[in-house]
């Protein structure tokens, strides 16, 4: 039920209908409309002097660290206590998010349509009282899956709202058709976990009976559930006592001014850093399938960002309709490129939230993908991942004119889709569990543009999380690891993507265990890389049934690798979801997870780098010459033969192009130029500002047109390129899914890459303003004459 | 006339405390020399014993106990100058190190360094991944064999280590603390095949589940083992050779000292000695001197290091972090982050507020106004503007400070944001003090603890120049400064102060109702694994104390609470113990009874009790002794005001603030509305009034 609407604006006969109930939840632009008498503390700002600034922000941050101390202390749940699946967040009066632990962060930008919701929603009826705490986690509001379960109350001085104390935190399980919540085989939100929306759970009698009752009606763990529930609940306790002791030190209207300019600092830094670089419009389109249980077809999610000076506005026009449970809600796709921008602009503001979205509006086209109606499920997440790694992708590539905001720039990093591994049953002990393990978040971390990502460096939004160690999950659940190794698949490029985790374990100590795949299509990776470096693989999962390994076990066997454990029986490699797969005492789930992408073309890589690599046994000497045109010979670089074939390989690539392209002139040796990508400069050629090779200065293009129409085309595979790291789409859909590198056409580099449907049109993923390029590439000629540069 | 020697080995200066039969303290200082630090232990002592107008040999040949606390494991982890270590693994499981549970890049960071994304990477290995070997063996989580060891895997993979150069090696199995068989053989193994190597188990160095941290305590243990057996064995043949009739003995970061043998075994431990040890003296004078709670704020150049000694005693952790690697490790719980007199004051333009720290200027260049090429303020320069320090008393005299620097590079951060210098001077030591205030309020808050019930115990070189700044905060209302002059060296002290100590701890998994007669059982192996220890070391003729402790958390927890378990029986006294323990630390209705009540783990601190050095108190009613005036600009009063200089605080009369207190190694200001006076053992006792 589409319907063509876009969430955030009036409808074509000028109604609002983002209420949150039939419709998703936005906030009307005119203000927040609250009923009940209830009031808000909005005092004029008053001065505050640059030491009590100072000391008021530090205390801020502590209270909101205590916060979270407080809920992992409390919590029994490894997901939030080990893994950091968690956040707390202190809003001001109106719900702006303001202040985040380091933890994750796409809950920061829900916690304001949270509260938003809930005064707009609640004033009247039942009302909003001193003592009360709410729960939420309703994805047509702000819910990035129903499993993130937020707790959120007020702190009143007087009878105003002062601010909003709000944490939101992993459950084991809520409901749903899965065990753990991850419903591999739900097409709407009636199959996906009942949502929670808005309910009062404390008021100033304590915990509401009715309410909890309700709510852990919905667990498979109603124990578990009611524990962590309590530990969310000390958090507000505990930190609504530290705000009111600040409040009467420094006084209220002081501490609101501190949480004003805290905001405001931020948005006026966003908005310099926006404005430093040149105007335009940037798109990103990823392909991705297996939405449902047996789906084959390929779903496209579409970002589009427009920046003008010291402004963004981000669509997601294009986006095909929401399928299966792997959605977001138009808040959370909004939260997740959130994220980006906090990690990207706001590093010194300790990623404040609020700050960086007054710099962004959001179009979204209803009933998408990350735009759910009523209807649509969300509890697999996939679309919420996409929704941080695709806008990092497009500001990476906004970024790119200026230096130093240029080291931002990253590929596809971390946990970029949906690769879930739940496992439930009867544990070791007898009882019954249901969980999904997390060492996912052991995920390699996206190449940058001046250096290789990171091996199991974890996620952009998750700053501090850690995966459990094998021996606590062995006491928790009956599996017995078998390995747990570094996956290697992190993307080619001329710095690498870092690499993910790959992990197997036997069911262990019972026999009543279950697994399911909560995947997307293994063959055709999300993990993106930019500017010609390669995907990494996002996704693989594998299942031996009925193994021999116990017999191995008594012989004084280990399979400790996937070589190994596949040769124990017959194994095969899972569609993106499946169900109830049995693991029992001779039963092996096997994933490997999360390579992120590389950045730039593989054989401009240092050849050392590569030598260094083939040493790693990151990769063996063939790929080496056949990726990165380095010959490894006897550990060093043969130099000579290496630059040959560098030149073959170019060579090679423009003969088998299936569009040759078109040569433009060649840029003179003087032209002012500032680079858009990591082969790909805008320049001045002929009065006029093009984009041209940064290898060769062929130009290619002006700069608000699609160089790809006039470069070289290659229509290629992934597992042909890297048959060690990916696996035939073939596998997953029947659609001709192609890898398409766009190449300059008089020298053969690799400008960028596309996952793309054979037939297809090039992406236009970079039109940029002639007057805007003009005007930043005469303001650095200018600034490097003034300081006598070159 | 025998002495007590306590000596400790900081980054700028190595400390030596000598306290004699009747309780009279002598200190010395030297610097400390990086190229050999035996070097600068020497001359500390030298210092010491000049004092008392001793030859080094005379001092040696009259001691009866000397202590080191060493910083020699911790350098050569920060420099990456330890042993080449292999690993074994249990098959599967060789990429432990590296993986770093996915957590590696930001561990142990500060958040403004682990947010810049680009600025962030892993540590380098402490072992190239070629080192490390897989071999055949699987334990369960009951403890039980699931596959048995190989050992011509253990063989091949030994010879192929020694045959790489390796120096030591690690033996990390998993689940090897519940049945560490496969350890024991692989480690005999590789006795037979190298009888030279330096060999350790993951089960003896930290039997804690958690194969990450435990395998990384077993390698940081081997990556120091052969130096610190070297570092130990130079120290106590150069001493003996001097006539030192007893065997040098080494602080440790659990508290106590333990033999060379121990050491040398187990030199893990010697990691944060120094501080801990400064924690250990506070909790020796406490109880000396009836202080209840304490909180420790040892405040240098570079760090601030906080311990919360509730009644008087150390608490412990399980964990900590170095150089991004995470480990267990049972130590005495103290806690650093930076802020200290060397602490950068900043302005950030973007906010137009001003900034302290992380950065420090450290001891090279130092602040401003130690003329060594600073250009930017830092909290010492602030102090020093605000006349808090005087130009010529700082370290005694012993480095002149450059005030006019001092004020022109406060002045040029004050002019970018309007306020006058000795505002913005102000302003810096407000924040520095808000950031050590926030950081006992988190280690005393979230665990439970009302600051406002303690004594705050300030030393280090700058902790009692702002101890009354952020006790303030935290309405605490009596700081002490202890012992006076030997403040700037209570780690030394520290050393002597505590007895030979060993731990045991064992991981189980208990569900309650426990059988307090199984329990009991255990203790008791575990009580006489510890004393066959010490007797084993030597001391089997001192008295022992044994004290005990249990792990326990709701059943489906994550984190556990440690409880002192001594006079626990019945099991059902265990469970009380630790549902009301839980209920005061996170508030009653946080508990869930319904979830099981687990227990994790038993442990076991054996300490062989040894005589302690007796402080002289003084009987004398000493009086006030002022020494001068200097124009001290104070926050309370937002003007210059002509300022008593007091060289000497006397014992009946509490003297009323403003005043500095200037003794030879510390400096204190006694701020407006504060009060001070000295005890007899010549502590000041600073009182602070009520509601600020």
């Amino acid at each position: 039920m589409s319907q063509g609407l876009i969430i955030g604006e009036p409808t074509p006969s000028g109604e609002w209908i983002w209420d949150g109930r039939n419709y998703p939840y936005v906030p009307h632009p005119d203000g927040l409309r609250i009923g009940g008498g209830l009031r808000l503390h909005q005092p004029e700002p008053v001065p505050v002097d640059p030491i009590t600034f100072e000391v008021i922000s530090a205390k801020l941050w502590n209270i909101n660290e205590e916060h979270a101390e407080t809920i992992r202390r409390v919590s029994g749940s490894p997901i939030v206590v080990h893994a950091n699946d968690f956040n707390t967040c202190i809003a001001t009066e109106s719900g702006e998010s303001f202040m985040f632990a380091a933890y994750i962060q796409y809950f920061a930008a829900a916690a304001e349509y949270f509260v938003k919701y809930t005064l707009e929603n609640r004033s009247d009826s039942p009302g909003i009282g001193p003592e009360d705490i709410f729960i939420h986690n309703d994805p047509l509001v702000a819910g990035s899956h129903q499993q993130d379960v937020g707790v959120f109350g007020p702190l009143f001085v007087g009878d105003e709202i002062f601010c909003w104390l709000f944490s939101a935190a992993h459950q084991r399980d809520v409901g749903g058709t899965e065990p753990g919540s991850f419903c591999v085989d739900a097409k709407d939100i009636y199959a996906d976990p009942t949502p929670i929306t808005a309910l009062k759970l404390v008021d100033e009698r304590g915990i509401r009976r009715d309410t909890e009752d309700q709510v852990l009606r919905l667990s498979r763990i109603p124990n578990l559930f009611a524990l962590e529930l309590r530990a969310q609940i000390a958090g507000i306790h505990r930190t609504r006592e530290r705000v009111r002791e600040l409040i009467s030190v420094y006084g209220a209207d002081t501490v609101k001014s501190v949480m004003y300019k805290l905001i405001e600092d931020t948005e006026r830094a966003v908005g310099e850093r926006l404005a430093s670089v040149p105007d335009g419009r940037w798109t990103d389109v990823n392909l991705s399938a297996g939405a449902f249980l047996g789906d084959r077809d390929v779903h496209r999610m579409t970002m589009t960002v427009e920046k003008i000076g010291d402004t963004l506005v981000f669509d997601n026009f294009g986006t095909d309709p929401q399928v299966g449970s792997i959605n977001c809600g138009f808040a959370q796709w909004r939260a997740g490129i959130a994220c980006s921008l906090t990690q990207m602009f706001a590093y010194e503001h300790r990623y404040c939230t609020a700050g960086v979205l007054r710099r962004a509006r959001f179009r979204a086209e209803l009933g998408t993908m990350c735009s759910i109606d009523r209807d649509g499920a969300v509890s697999t997440l996939h679309a919420q991942f996409l929704s941080v790694s695709m806008s990092g992708k497009l500001l990476s590539r906004i970024v790119q004119p200026d230096p130093e905001l240029a080291k931002t720039a990253m590929s596809f990093s971390g946990i970029s889709t949906a690769g879930h591994l739940p496992h439930y049953g009867t544990d070791q002990y007898g009882n019954p569990f249901a969980t999904v393990t997390l060492d996912e978040v052991a995920c390699g971390l996206g190449a940058f543009s001046f250096r290789d990502g990171i091996d199991q460096g974890g996620c952009t939004f998750w700053p501090i999380s850690e995966a459990n160690e094998c021996e606590d999950w062995e006491t928790s659940f009956p599996v017995l690891y078998l390995y747990r190794r570094s996956a290697r698949n992190g993307g080619h490029g001329r710095y690498r993507g870092g690499s993910g985790l790959s992990l197997a374990f036997l069911g262990h100590r019972s026999d009543d265990q279950l697994w399911a795949a909560g995947n997307m299509a293994g063959g055709i990776p999300t993990s993106s890389g930019l500017f010609g470096g390669h995907h990494g693989n996002s996704c693989f999962f594998y299942s031996v049934q009925g193994t021999d390994i116990r017999e191995r076990f008594s012989r004084g066997e280990m399979p400790a690798d996937h070589d190994a454990i596949a040769a124990t029986g017959d194994g095969r490699v899972l569609l993106a979801k499946e169900k109830d797969l049995p693991l029992g005492q001779h039963d092996v789930a096997e994933m490997a997870v999360y390579g992120a992408g590389g950045y730039g073309d593989p054989v401009r890589r240092d050849p050392h780098l590569v030598a260094q690599d083939v040493a790693d046994q990151r990769y063996d000497a063939a790929l080496a010459a056949a990726i990165y045109g380095v010959v490894v010979d006897d550990g060093g670089v043969d130099v000579d033969a290496t630059e040959e074939q560098r030149a073959a390989i170019r060579a090679s690539r423009l003969r088998h192009a299936q569009r040759p392209g078109q040569i433009g002139a060649i840029l003179a040796a003087d032209a002012p130029q500032a680079p858009v990508g990591d082969g790909i400069v805008a320049a001045i050629h002929d009065g006029r500002p093009v984009l041209a090779c940064a290898d060769c200065h062929a130009t290619l293009a002006p700069v608000d047109e699609n160089y790809k129409t006039s470069a070289a085309w290659l229509d290629t595979q992934l597992h042909e390129i890297d048959p060690t790291i990916f696996t035939d789409p073939a596998l997953d859909t029947d659609e001709p899914v192609a890898y398409r590198l766009y190449l300059c056409p008089r020298c053969g580099i690799v400008l960028d890459s596309e996952l793309t449907i054979a037939g297809e049109p090039p992406l236009f993923d970079t039109m940029l303003l002639p007057d805007s390029v003009t005007a930043f590439l005469a303001g650095r000629a200018a600034a490097a004459s003034s300081t006598g540069a070159p | 006339m025998t002495f007590q020697i306590g000596t400790d080995i900081g980054g700028t200066f190595t400390d030596c405390v000598i306290v004699d039969d009747a309780g009279v303290v002598t200190t010395g200082k030297a610097p400390t020399t990086p190229h050999d630090r035996a070097d600068g232990f020497f001359d500390a002592l030298t210092v010491a014993a000049a004092e008392r107008g001793l030859g080094l040999a005379d001092l040696l040949r009259d001691t009866s106990r000397i202590v080191h606390a060493t910083t020699t494991a911790t350098n050569a982890i920060v420099e990456r100058k330890g042993a080449v270590v292999g690993v074994l693994t249990t098959a599967g499981h060789g990429e432990v190190l590296s993986i770093m549970r996915g957590g590696g890049r930001t561990k142990g960071l500060s958040v403004d360094d682990l947010l810049y994304l680009p600025g962030s990477r892993k540590p380098d290995p402490l072992v190239p991944p070629r080192r490390v070997r897989e071999v055949t063996e699987r334990v369960d989580c009951f403890g039980e064999v699931v596959v048995e060891l190989v050992e011509d895997d253990v063989r091949a993979a030994v010879r192929a280590l020694v045959d790489d150069g390796v120096e030591a090696l690690a033996i990390s199995f998993l689940w090897s603390f519940l049945d560490p068989a496969h350890e024991r053989r692989a480690r005999d193994i590789a006795r037979e095949l190298a009888p030279d190597l330096f060999v350790a188990c993951s089960h003896e160095i930290a039997p804690r589940q958690g194969e990450y941290y435990r395998t990384v305590a077993t390698v940081i243990n081997c990556y120091i083992g052969p130096l610190m057996a070297r570092y130990v064995a130079a120290i106590d043949d150069r001493a003996r050779a001097l006539g030192l009739p007893v065997p040098v003995q080494f602080a440790q970061c659990i508290g106590g000292s333990a033999t060379i043998a121990d050491v040398s075994r187990r030199p893990l431990y010697t990691i944060d000695s120094g501080p801990v040890s400064g924690i250990v003296a506070s909790g020796f004078l406490g109880e000396r001197f009836s202080h209840g709670h304490i909180i420790t704020a040892d405040m240098g150049g570079t760090t601030f290091d906080v311990s919360v000694l509730p009644g008087g005693v150390p608490q412990r952790r399980e964990q900590t972090v170095m150089d991004q690697y995470a480990m267990h490790l049972s130590m005495v719980d103290v806690q650093s982050i930076g802020a200290g007199g060397g602490s950068i004051a900043w302005v950030d333009e973007r906010s137009g507020s001003i900034k302290v720290g992380p950065r420090s200027a450290a001891a090279d260049p130092g602040p401003v106004c130690y003329g060594r090429g600073g250009s930017e303020p830092t909290v010492t320069d602030a102090d020093l503007v605000l006349g808090f320090i005087g130009t010529d008393s700082f370290l005694g005299g012993r480095q002149h400070l450059d005030a006019d620097a001092a004020r022109a590079a406060v002045a040029s951060l004050a002019s970018r944001v309007g306020l006058g210098v000795e505002e913005a001077a102000a302003g810096i030591v407000d924040i520095v003090d808000t950031i050590m205030s926030e950081k006992i309020r988190r280690m005393t808050v979230d665990r439970g603890h009302d600051p406002r019930d303690f004594v705050i115990y300030a030393f280090g070189g700058a902790g009692p120049m702002h101890a009354v700044g952020f006790s303030r905060h935290l309405g605490v209302r009596t700081v002490v400064v202890p012992v006076g002059n030997i403040a700037s060296v209570l780690s030394a002290l520290g050393t002597v102060s505590g007895d030979i100590v060993t731990a045991v701890d064992r991981s189980v998994r208990l569900i309650a109702p426990f059988d307090g007669a199984d329990i009991e059982r255990t203790f008791a192996e575990l009580e006489q694994e510890a004393r066959s220890r010490l007797v084993a070391d030597g001391f089997g003729d001192a008295s022992m104390r044994s004290e005990r402790s249990v792990s326990m958390k709701y059943a489906a927890q994550a984190f556990d609470v440690e409880l002192p378990a001594d006079e626990l029986a019945d099991g059902d006294e265990y469970v009380d113990r630790f549902v009301s323990a839980y209920a005061a630390r996170y508030g009653p209705s946080a508990g869930y009874a319904p979830a099981g009540i687990a227990l994790t783990s038993l442990r076991v601190k054996m300490s062989a009790l040894l005589d302690k050095p007796a402080l002289a108190a003084s009987s004398s009613r000493a009086a006030t002794e002022q020494r001068g005036t200097r124009k001290v600009w104070w926050p309370e009063h937002r003007e210059f005001v002509d300022t008593p200089i007091l060289s000497r605080v006397g014992t009946v009369t509490p003297v009323a603030g403003p005043a500095i207190v200037e003794l030879p190694d510390t400096t204190v200001p006694i701020r407006p509305g504060t009060s001070v006076r000295a005890d007899a053992f010549g502590n000041l006792v600073i009182t602070l009034e009520e509601g600020l």
